[in-house]
């Protein structure tokens, strides 16, 4: 499969992307030449040049430096974040599918009231009413608002699975319930998951750089790409570069997702 | 269709009741009361904030706080305002109906761009512009939409001056006609427009082109090819419905990230609408106010897939409505 991916020059190209953000976000101190949390009055707001790759800001922070660790934050809130969705998904949803009836109504019922609220309204509130916004609970705030499309991806899965010749076989076998979900129909039911996952991972990024944004998610001086979008908002007449830069890495890494995720989905059909 | 209708309104009650259940929970899980947040004096005696607690019924255990307020918003009661004291109901019918216009206003923008533009680049598979409309596409999926508008902010507002970038009225709107009071608002709010619908007009155009794909491929549409009939006719006749049919579905399950954006441009534009109401309620946690908004919300949402369905099964007779 993968050696197929490398074909689709859309796919390819989003494979690079994300291999290149994530050896930007892994090398970052090795990369920069200025610390990102520095500051340096008499050099602020400079535009790009040989010194200051992308230039500074308004607190003469080197924004190449800043950009780069941003990038740290960007792609382990989307990892992380998704992963606590996937791991929620797959739990709620093989039960759901395995044991159907009274359990599996009950759950897809949850499921189908958290998908009618407005994500966002439900990420805002809980990011604001729970405590000070730090990076960990934003991390578990996304996972927690997310995982209804991976669970229901995983009961339709293993509702079709559990039907199977192999899986009756086992039954008859005396092989253990747990057993049985585990080891055998959760690894079968992976696949679809996969590219929710990966287009997961961009949505989460973007969730992440709004919340930052709209000042409710990581904490400057800690820099972001959403928080660094929120204060270049003040210098945005004078310093446009600031407000680019940050905006043009979310838009290329969430792109290089999406299209690594529609390669996948291409491959699995 | 009257008996389909009942039913399903009828099914959306226990979806209604969890809402409302989960929107009291989310709330109450929050640690700290509202009543002891620096909002308030802090000199504030402790005499004085059980009076509060009281006033608002925070003192009686949880369950039956839930069950009041259940009472409460089945009257669109949604209590009053932490902050003002204004009834939270009237703060949200008086913010809704500039979100509502201007969401709608993007669904409308959104139809009538992507869909042409998907059935377009469909019929032309593999042509440059197909090729540059998917790129096109997957940069508009990727756009994060309050860069998008600080950008159109930046340039369309203040380097060409073409479009007002916050706001939406003029100073001296009070002394317009009403004609011009119109366009004035447009006017104020064609940037949001623009910044609400450029995300959703990439998913959708991608979709209907998938979808057109698909059809032109269906054994009817080839007969009609094989068959020699114009291809225009075989296109607006037989290709077409089929290609509109979920499209409808997927405008009415985009309601939520609609609504969810009107926070973000709403705060940056600075548009008093229903966002903007609940950024500033949950920066102040205004705990009545965003338990009315969540489930007002969820709500919009619901009454979004609703009406989608009944688009649906209105436009294809083939649906039952037993179902």
């Amino acid at each position: 499969m993968i050696k197929r991916i490398l074909k689709n020059k859309l796919g390819l190209s989003g494979l690079l992307i994300v291999l290149f953000m994530s050896s930007l976000a892994l090398l970052a101190p090795f990369i920069v030449k200025y610390e990102p949390i520095s500051l340096n009055i008499e050099e602020a707001l400079l535009p790009p040049g040989p010194e200051h790759l992308l230039g500074t800001d308004s607190l003469g922070r080197d924004l190449f430096s800043r950009i780069v660790y941003g990038a740290r934050i960007s792609l382990s809130v989307g990892f992380v974040a998704v992963g606590i969705a996937v791991i929620i998904g797959i739990i709620l949803g093989s039960i759901a599918g395995f044991f159907g009836g009274i359990i599996d109504a009950v759950i897809m019922r949850f499921t189908d009231i958290m998908l009618c609220f407005p994500s966002f309204f439900l990420i805002l509130s809980l990011v604001a009413l729970l405590a000070k916004p730090s990076i960990y609970l934003i991390m578990v705030i996304i996972g927690l608002t997310s995982w209804m499309g991976p669970a229901r991806l995983i009961r339709a899965e293993i509702l079709s699975l559990k039907e199977e010749n192999f899986i009756l076989a086992l039954k008859i076998l005396k092989i253990p319930t747990p057993t049985i979900i585990l080891k055998h129909l959760i690894p079968n039911a992976l696949s679809p998951v996969l590219v929710n996952a990966t287009l997961g991972i961009a949505s989460a990024i973007l969730v992440e750089s709004s919340l930052s944004f709209l000042g409710l998610g990581v904490q400057p001086p800690t820099p972001s790409w959403g928080n660094i979008l929120m204060e270049a908002k003040s210098t945005l007449g004078v310093a446009p570069w600031i407000t680019f830069f940050p905006g043009l890495c979310i838009l290329i890494t969430v792109l290089g997702f999406n299209l690594l995720g529609e390669a996948i989905r291409e491959e699995l059909k | 269709m009257l008996r389909y209708i009942i039913k399903r309104l009828v099914n959306m009650v226990p979806l209604l009741i969890g809402i409302s259940f989960v929107s009291f929970l989310v709330i109450h899980l929050a640690p700290g009361s509202p009543t002891s947040i620096s909002l308030f004096n802090p000199k504030i005696s402790l005499e004085a904030r059980e009076k509060l607690n009281k006033l608002y019924g925070l003192d009686k255990p949880v369950h039956i706080q839930y069950f009041n307020w259940l009472k409460d918003i089945l009257k669109f009661d949604f209590g009053y305002s932490l902050v003002d004291g204004r009834k939270v109901s009237s703060k949200i019918l008086e913010r809704l109906p500039v979100t509502l216009t201007i969401n709608i206003l993007s669904l409308l923008v959104i139809f009538f761009t992507a869909i042409p533009l998907g059935l377009y680049s469909g019929w032309k598979k593999g042509s440059f512009f197909d090729r540059f409309t998917t790129l096109f596409v997957f940069i508009g999926f990727a756009t994060p939409s309050f860069w998008l508008a600080l950008l159109s902010m930046q340039f369309l507002g203040v380097k060409l001056g073409w479009f007002p970038i916050s706001g939406i009225t003029s100073i001296d709107f009070e002394y317009f006609p009403w004609y011009k009071k119109a366009l004035d608002f447009l006017w104020h709010i064609s940037l949001p427009v623009l910044v609400a619908s450029f995300g959703s007009l990439a998913g959708l155009s991608r979709y209907s082109r998938e979808k057109f794909l698909e059809v032109l491929d269906k054994e009817y549409i080839r007969a009609a090819f094989a068959k020699g009939l114009p291809s225009s006719q075989i296109i607006y006749k037989h290709a077409l419905k089929p290609v509109f049919l979920p499209v409808i579905t997927i405008l009415g399950l985009s309601v939520p990230g609609l609504l969810g954006g009107s926070v973000i441009f709403e705060t940056i534009f600075s548009i008093p609408g229903m966002g903007r109401l609940f950024y500033e309620g949950v920066m102040m946690r205004d705990y009545p106010l965003i338990m009315g908004l969540l489930v007002i919300g969820a709500f919009l949402t619901l009454l979004g897939n609703f009406l989608a369905d009944l688009a649906y099964t209105w436009a294809d007779p083939r649906i039952k409505y037993s179902k």
